[in-house]
């Protein structure tokens, strides 16, 4: 046998040894990966992390954040028709907020984390909220610059845990960050006092909508709650108008179209009727305002 | 009377320590008038480079001291007088001929501007002229070794020191290096090297001494060590023979 | 005293020129060019912060770069001197021992601050690539004074390496045992900061509780690596004084100092066989 084929023959032998052993490892790994063991290799102590990355931690908590970002997302599955169909992929979200603590660990001032987190965190699933502020207060104890992190904590505030004076009181913080926009305070000084809430509220929601992509999650929710808040200033307005005409307030929605003064009641995204109570207030999570106790309602999921 | 060359005296030097120690000298004493050419001689491993290390204060002798025209040895400075050519001369690779010669020559202290006229003499005399500008480490062994030679002679010094000046060389190389110790030799200049090819030695040298396991043989004139009509390299086998069944009487 | 001066001189200038004549500079060059581009890749990932990601990825770049250049290009140098009888070459002369230390150190120390030159600039050019394209993303303080200071502080910290490698060379007979106590020093070094803070601030550090004395007496031994890192200084534009700076600089010569005499000390009882 010719040395050069001999050397061919051996060659292919070789190269399909490794071949064959390599890709039945990937098949292993690529089975036995699940987004909770994908997390794993990062899950130190921050004080370890520290350690680990050395002189290196910057480019240790971008490549930690990358990481995160390729872990998230969803799925899309094609079917066999040509068509598709998001699939919602089960993340380990503990794991998931411990790379975020930990990223922060390595460069806390890292705009990347935080913007990240808060796309992802807060929503459901998983519903993280608390988590999501502490990663939102470390920012932005980090970045004295920047009105950002103090901004999306007033906006938690209002939207997740629903404490409006609270939120305008964080807002009105956010509005003192140099280079911060004027409407933070303005949304601010509205949600610390009673009323004009609404109007505050529409803002809140333009001012994220506009910072947030359509795929992430949190997106659709937003855009019906700015919606619904338009709904009810139409309708706040119109009472306005109803109680300088006739002297006195409706007492009950349909009186504004029955009067003349709206054409139409405004659409409500959430398919619900819009609800006023006895106080003059309007709402468009609860229609039976008015007849039921006072019931504790959460913002619609 | 003139101090001299290179003065050793009484200097034992070992090497490691407990069961691997091993004597490299023993009680070794020498002294080489200036203008003398010294050969050094012995076989493998008989203590020629330990003894050239030590005048070069490389290594430290155990006890003893060594000066080299009247200098001691480790206590003053007396490098200046001295040229070396080690036995593997090694170079920066990226350097040119001409630019390890500068170095050197700056080191030992010489303008700028005699060595704008020494370099291209030396390297003339070394037929390294057309190598100049070339870097080292595309030098042949003996290219090398050349230029070893060249370096020890930059700065023109009194005592010259050159371990097996000829190892690696080719006929013309061994010639030239021979030429030029005859030619040190008329300038009055103190040559000390070691060698184990004899017939250089007998060429060159007025004294020798011969060393072997660390011990001193024999040092003086090589016409006295030479009894009538033995060569050198009978003489030279007998007496270390002569000492290999001293030691060990078996 | 002139005479001194001038063996510092020729022996520096002729390790600088060896060593630019290197393959391993070219190489440098190479690197630099690859970094520059990977770096407006890098920072294409991200979302927000490019200007950040990318500032940090080019320091991150110089830091690595001299890192590799003084464990291999530096220790082979110091290696081959040693073990190719090279330094007989040298020490036949009336050089001293801490002319030969000194004047290896500054040439060593001139390729550090060529390759820190030539990195920084490239990594320069990327980061205007990025800050240009992505205007917004550029820290509010930035400012370019901040990161050639950054840039200066990582070649000081290259340089405080660089003398730890003497050290060592002139302690270990084997260049292998000499690297690996380098590369352990190193990575002491730099968490030198971080152990301090564990031990003050902690009083629950698991082992190291009731080893302040210990860890103090440490972190005077070994370098303080850290505090010369201001990638994130320069990244974000925070700010940085020029006292800070002048003190780094200051704290990066007295250790190199004391360790290159320690170095001589070492280096001249040595035999050279």
């Amino acid at each position: 046998m010719p040395v050069l084929l001999r050397q061919g023959l051996l060659f292919i032998f070789l190269f399909g040894f490794y071949a064959a052993s390599y890709n039945t490892l990937l098949n292993l790994r690529a089975d036995q990966a699940t987004a909770s063991q994908r997390s794993v290799g990062w899950d130190l102590p921050p004080n370890a992390l520290k350690a680990l990355a050395g002189e290196f931690k910057g480019l240790a908590a971008d490549l930690m954040v990358l990481d995160i970002g390729a872990q998230l997302g969803t799925e899309v599955v094609r079917d066999a028709k040509g068509g598709y169909r998001i699939v919602t992929k089960h993340f380990d979200w503990d794991g998931i907020a411990r790379l975020f603590v930990s990223s922060q660990a390595l460069d806390p001032s890292f705009q990347q984390t935080f913007m990240l987190a808060e796309g992802w965190l807060p929503w459901e699933p998983p519903g993280m909220v608390a988590e999501t502020q502490e990663i939102l207060k470390t920012a932005a104890r980090n970045r004295p610059w920047d009105w950002q992190p103090t901004h999306i904590i007033g906006f938690n505030t209002y939207y997740f845990l629903n404490r409006p004076g609270e939120a305008g009181q964080i807002y009105l913080e956010a509005a003192k960050t140099p280079h911060a926009p004027p409407f933070l305070a303005i949304i601010g000084a509205r949600l610390a006092q009673k009323g004009g809430q609404t109007e505050a509220a529409i803002a809140v929601m333009k001012s994220m909508l506009s910072e947030k992509n359509s795929e992430e999650p949190g997106y659709a929710d937003m855009f019906d709650r700015l919606h619904a808040l338009e709904g009810v200033l139409v309708l706040e307005k119109a009472l306005q108008q109803y109680e300088k005409t006739f002297g006195q307030k409706p007492s009950e929605l349909v009186d504004l179209t029955n009067r003349g003064i709206l054409a139409t009641l405004p659409e409500n995204p959430y398919n619900l009727p819009y609800c006023l109570d006895e106080n003059g207030v309007i709402y468009f999570d609860r229609p039976q305002c008015r007849s039921a106790a006072p019931v504790s309602v959460q913002a619609p999921q | 009377m003139t101090i001299p060359a290179i003065e050793i005296s009484g200097v034992n030097k070992t090497f490691g320590s407990g069961r691997k120690k091993n004597q490299a000298l023993c009680d070794l004493s020498l002294s080489i008038a200036q203008g003398e050419v010294f050969g050094f001689l012995g076989p493998n491993g008989a203590g020629k480079s330990t003894t050239i290390k030590l005048l070069l204060n490389f290594l430290r002798p155990d006890s003893g001291f060594l000066r080299v025209m009247g200098h001691t040895v480790g206590q003053e400075e007396f490098r200046n007088h001295i040229g070396y050519l080690s036995e593997f001369p090694f170079f920066y690779d990226h350097l040119t001929a001409r630019e390890t010669l500068l170095l050197s020559g700056r080191l030992s202290g010489m303008t700028k501007q005699a060595l704008r006229e020494r370099i291209p003499l030396l390297l003339e005399r070394m037929n390294l002229t057309e190598a100049t500008d070339r870097r080292v480490s595309g030098f042949s062994k003996g290219m090398k070794q050349r230029l070893g030679m060249a370096n020890a002679l930059i700065h023109n010094p009194q005592v010259l020191i050159f371990d097996e000046p000829m190892s690696g060389l080719d006929p013309l190389g061994r010639h030239l290096i021979k030429n030029i110790i005859i030619e040190l030799r008329e300038q009055g200049r103190t040559v000390f090297f070691s060698s184990h090819i004899l017939s250089d030695i007998e060429d060159l040298c007025d004294r020798i001494g011969i060393i072997h396991q660390g011990c001193l043989l024999y040092a003086g004139g090589l016409r006295d060590f030479l009894t009538a009509g033995s060569s050198l390299e009978e003489r030279f086998v007998s007496i270390i023979k002569e000492r290999d069944h001293a030691a060990d009487p078996l | 005293m002139q005479q001194t001066l001038s063996n510092l001189w020729h022996l520096a200038l002729s390790t600088f020129i060896e060593g630019i004549r290197h393959k391993a500079l070219w190489a440098i060059v190479c690197l630099a060019i690859v970094l520059t581009m990977a770096n407006i890749f890098v920072a294409e990932l991200f979302t927000w912060d490019l200007g950040k990601v990318s500032v940090e990825f080019g320091l991150s770049s110089v830091a690595l770069t001299g890192l590799l250049l003084v464990f291999f290009l530096g220790m082979k140098i110091l290696a081959d001197d040693l073990e190719r009888n090279r330094i007989y070459l040298l020490l036949s002369r009336p050089v001293a021992g801490w002319h030969y230390i000194t004047g290896k150190f500054l040439g060593l120390a001139l390729i550090l601050a060529l390759s820190t030159i030539i990195l920084g600039l490239a990594a320069v050019l990327s980061m205007q690539y990025v800050l240009w394209q992505y205007p917004s993303f550029v820290p509010p303080n930035f400012s370019w004074l901040t990161y050639a200071m950054a840039l200066a502080c990582q070649w000081l910290a290259l340089l405080v390496m660089l003398a730890v490698s003497f050290l060592c060379f002139s302690f270990a007979s084997q260049p292998f045992v000499a690297l690996l106590l380098a590369v352990s020093t190193y990575l002491v070094g730099q968490n030198m900061e971080l152990l301090r803070r564990v031990v003050l601030e902690n009083t629950h550090a698991g082992i190291l509780t009731g080893q302040i004395k210990m860890v103090m007496a440490l972190s005077w031994v070994f370098p303080n690596l850290s505090l010369f890192d201001k990638k994130l200084v320069a990244a974000y534009g925070f700010a940085f004084s020029g006292q800070e700076f002048l003190l780094l600089g200051l704290y990066c010569l007295s250790y190199s100092a004391l360790l290159l005499f320690l170095s001589t000390l070492l280096f001249n009882r040595r035999e050279l066989a």
